[in-house]
């Protein structure tokens, strides 16, 4: 994320960097474009020697806006990162703080003092000692040059004399032997020594009236003749004056020559004579460093203000080279130390958010690169931890997924059997009870759950179930099974309860679970199948002789009716009616067994249960003017599949038990409702009888339990066998204010 | 020789309050040989104190003369020929003395005692060919020549040269002298 950031940020500066080149690049036409117009308007300099110069300028404002870009843009930087309070930042300015005083202040004091120290050379340099001195030097120079100069315009005007009266005829010809004779005589006439020495000369040449070469004799050290003199100079200076003055630079001197035109009496120019002398190479340099001498010294004080402010620009562009570098070499020394400790902030942080996968650019070989290369040790340890301790983790997780996953098909498991279970820890606290177990003991999970079991136990209970613990600890196999009869409300369960004591691995008690299954039902349809059975054997057994008995009574009235008396025969007669109507009466007894043993498979059709209950209170209402029978049905009643015949039979005996209860009277109401979130059909009979006590609603529909005068006690039991074969259950309620109230529950 | 032109116009527009002590071309005027076109002139007041002083210094002062030879055109003037004259004036503390040279490359040299005589040498131009006659376009109107003179200095000792141009302020550059004719 930060590296994203970075380059986004570095792509935003590069791009205002360009920008600032353009400005730059802009800025270095205009102030080009200005610095020709003021010059030009100062003085009108030409332009052409300007280029290198304008360059120069250009170079240095661009040094100038460099440099004053790089310490704005750093300094304004510094400031913001400063106010962000920026890691690092704090120190960088200190740091550029240093360095731009310590540079700054030296710098400056350098520059003022070279200014000064400057300024009193350059005062030095110009001073009346030196001009005068300087003006000495040339005027010596001068003053002996001029000594040449006038030697040889003595020697000339002498010479050129004694050649026009002795060596030219009237014709204006030259005797040459007459020159030689003249200029070169022999060494051992009188007083010539001395003349030569006198005056020495290096050349003597006699140029004609065209100014052609006619006689030319030299002397050491000139060698070889002298160089030409253009003839048009030599008419241009003699036009204005009587001789000329000529200067050639030898390579070992300078010749220094007069020239002067030969006249005859009548003042006819007849030749010319051109005298020389060399001067010296070494007396030349000396005249030549004393005139360099002399005009640098005028150059310098006439440029003297030029040259100061030159100087002065001069030293200022140094120092400010100077401050540019110290300051650059100050940021960037701070940048140095503050990158790498505000890269490993960036570096942390990115740790601290969890971000593992990066390594930091390490640069040099200093105590910070140590440090920078140790963080991406510890950063790749980390990753290192980071990817073992994700692998744990997933591991882990799994290992939890599958615990989990096994924990909730267990407990799924454990919600769904059939069989109540209710675990108890080893502190006596219930901290399991599954849904059967919920069901089974008509108590919610929540009213058990964390509660210490002997609350919930009566004291009686509570003391079995110590008993039952006490056994289960002497037990080897740690389990223990009782059949348990319990009453919950009003209901008579009877329970097979296992208790295992839960161990670990290491044999200690966890606690006891405890196992239960409900079988009261199980009891009662063994308990029916039983009594079917005895009904059946009751049947076969009492049914078979009954009819030879009623025979046999029948047969004794008839044979000994007549035989007897009067009262006989009434006895007769009372006892054989006795037997035969006993008879009968345990026929019709042996056939409600009969029937009661052999109930047949119910045949279903959909019937409208109304009208059928409404048909059986029609049976009763015109016999028992007394009793108000109603019917409550909803008008949108379906039908649904059930035996009409049995169901019928079924309201018939429930009607019937209830006429029994009203001797007085009172009222039968029979309620048809549909529960359509259980699916069912709910048929309930009520009436106001004397009711049925709460002990006997547990065992009334078991076969013969009858309260009833003259029951069998197989009539609710029929009912329940029937309710049973429609998979439906019947249970027996009070009716309130008085009565009893039966409830069939059949499904739709 | 003889005179072709003739409708020499003297070019002093924009010449009005310029001092006495400054440069000025002077005297330009036209003239033709059998094969070319001869411009003569002079340059007055070629060195004014200014230049006096640098002079004196012993610096060799080159003037360098630009003749253009132009065509008026509707939009832009086309330049038919271009033509430089030097002449380099030097003092000799020494010997007291002015030379005056014509040209970087030119050995001829002239050396006089006064700077009226070195002026009068130097800044007297004649005979300048600026043009073959036959590259003159006939019955063209509206030719021009201009001329001006550029003073400055050739070397020097002292330092910071380059400094020194911007610095110093001895240059000068007179402005261009026209003539127009026709031919």
């Amino acid at each position: 994320m930060k590296s994203a950031l970075r380059t986004d940020k570095e792509s935003a500066r590069r791009k205002r960097e360009r920008v600032l080149m353009l400005v730059a690049g802009v800025l270095i036409g205009l102030l080009s474009l200005v610095e020709y117009l003021l010059i030009s308007h100062a003085a009108p300099l030409p332009t052409s020697s300007n280029v290198l110069i304008f360059a120069v300028i250009n170079l240095n404002i661009l040094l100038i806006l460099v440099l004053s870009f790089l310490v704005v843009r750093n300094l304004v930087k510094l400031v913001f990162e400063d106010r962000r309070n920026l890691l690092g930042a704090k120190l960088r300015t200190k740091l550029v703080i240093a360095f731009v005083s310590l540079s700054l202040i030296p710098t400056l004091v350098l520059f003022f003092v070279s200014f000064q120290f400057l300024r009193t050379s350059l005062e030095y340099w110009f001073d009346v000692k030196v001009e005068r001195s300087l003006n000495n030097a040339l005027t010596v120079g001068k003053i002996y040059y001029k000594n040449q100069v006038d030697e040889l315009k003595r020697t000339s005007q002498a010479l050129g004399r004694a050649v026009s009266m002795k060596c030219i005829d009237e014709s204006g010809r030259v005797n040459r032997s007459c020159l030689e004779d003249l200029i070169d005589p022999a060494p051992l006439l009188p007083g010539r020594q001395a003349l030569w020495d006198m005056l020495p000369l290096s050349s003597v040449e006699i140029l004609g009236p065209d100014l052609e070469n006619i006689y030319v004799k030299t002397w050491l050290p000139l060698v070889g003749s002298p160089p030409m003199i253009p003839a048009s100079a030599i008419a241009q200076k003699l036009t204005d004056q009587n001789y000329g003055v000529f200067t050639s630079v030898l390579e070992n001197g300078e010749l220094l020559r007069v020239i002067r035109p030969i006249q005859d009496s009548k003042g006819r120019v007849m030749a010319y004579l051109c005298l020389g002398r060399l001067i010296p190479q070494d007396m030349g340099q000396l005249l030549e460093e004393i005139r360099s001498g002399y005009e640098d010294y005028r150059q310098l004080k006439l440029f003297q203000g030029p040259i100061k402010v030159t100087l002065l620009i001069t030293l200022f562009l140094i120092t400010l080279l100077i401050l540019f570098v110290s300051i650059w070499f100050g940021f960037r020394l701070a940048r140095g130390i503050t990158e790498p400790v505000q890269m490993l902030a960036d570096a942390t942080h990115r740790i601290a958010q969890g971000d593992l996968d990066f390594s930091l650019k390490v640069q040099g070989r200093d105590e910070l690169s140590s440090l920078v290369r140790a963080f991406n040790t510890m950063t790749q340890d980390l990753k290192e931890a980071k990817r073992r301790a994700q692998e744990a983790s997933r591991q882990l997780l799994s290992s939890y997924a599958e615990l989990e996953h096994r924990r909730r098909y267990m407990e799924i498991l454990l919600q769904n059997v059939t069989t109540g279970v209710i675990s108890i820890d080893r502190k006596g606290t219930i901290t399991t009870v599954n849904r059967s177990a919920e069901e089974i003991l008509s108590i919610p999970a929540s009213n058990l759950i964390g509660k210490p079991y002997k609350e919930l136990l009566t004291p009686v209970q509570a003391e079995e179930f110590e008993e039952i613990r006490q056994e289960l600890m002497k037990s080897a196999k740690g389990t223990l099974q009782r059949p348990i009869r319990l009453t919950v409300g009003d209901k008579t369960l009877s329970l097979v309860v296992n208790f295992t004591v839960l161990r670990d691995q290491e044999d200690r008690s966890l606690g006891v679970v405890v196992v239960f299954d409900d079988l009261t039902e199980l009891e009662k349809i063994q308990r029916l199948a039983a009594w079917r059975e005895v009904a059946r054997r009751i049947a076969h057994e009492v049914k078979n002789p009954l009819t030879p008995i009623k025979l046999s009574a029948q047969r004794l009235r008839k044979k000994y009716m007549d035989k007897l008396d009067t009262e006989g025969q009434k006895v007769l007669e009372r006892c054989t009616n006795t037997i035969i109507s006993q008879v009968e009466e345990l026929r019709r007894l042996v056939d409600e067994f009969s029937r009661f043993a052999r109930m047949p498979a119910p045949r279903m059709v959909p019937t409208d249960l109304g009208e059928l209950a409404d048909e059986v209170l029609s049976m009763y209402r015109e016999g028992n003017p007394t009793i108000d029978f109603s019917l409550d049905t909803p008008s949108c009643l379906s039908r649904i599949k059930v035996d009409p015949d049995q169901i019928k039979r079924v309201l018939v005996n429930l009607v019937e038990n209830a006429v029994s209860a009203m001797p007085d009277g009172g009222s039968v109401k029979i309620c048809i409702t549909a529960d359509n979130k259980a699916d069912q059909l709910v048929l309930e009979v009520c009436d106001t009888g004397v009711g049925i006590d709460a002990s006997d609603r547990s065992r009334l529909f078991e076969p013969y339990f009858s309260r009833r005068k003259g029951g069998t006690g197989l009539g609710l039991a029929i009912v329940n066998s029937i309710i049973s074969d429609h998979n439906g259950t019947i249970t027996v309620e009070e009716n309130r204010p008085k009565g009893t109230r039966f409830i069939i529950r059949l499904p739709i | 020789m003889h005179l072709l032109c003739w409708f020499v116009q003297p070019m002093t527009a924009g010449c009005q309050g310029v001092e006495a002590s400054t440069p000025e071309i002077y005297g330009l005027t036209l003239a033709s040989s059998n094969k070319e076109l001869l411009a003569y002139f002079s340059l007055k007041n070629g060195c004014p104190p200014m230049i006096y002083q640098v002079l004196a210094t012993g610096v060799p002062v080159k003037y360098t003369f630009e003749l253009e030879l132009k065509v008026h055109r509707f939009l832009l003037d086309k330049t038919l020929a271009r033509q430089r004259v030097v002449r380099i004036l030097t003092f000799d503390n020494l010997k007291g003395e002015y030379r005056i040279g014509f040209g970087l490359n030119e050995p001829r040299v002239i050396s006089v005692k006064t700077l009226e005589e070195a002026e009068k040498i130097g800044f007297e131009i004649n005979d300048v060919p600026v043009i073959a006659l036959s590259k003159l376009p006939a019955q063209r109107t509206n030719y021009v020549l201009r001329v001006r003179a550029r003073v400055e200095k050739m070397e020097s000792s002292l330092p910071f040269k380059g400094l020194m141009e911007i610095f110093s302020s001895w240059g000068l550059e007179t402005r261009w002298y026209e003539i127009r004719f026709t031919y």
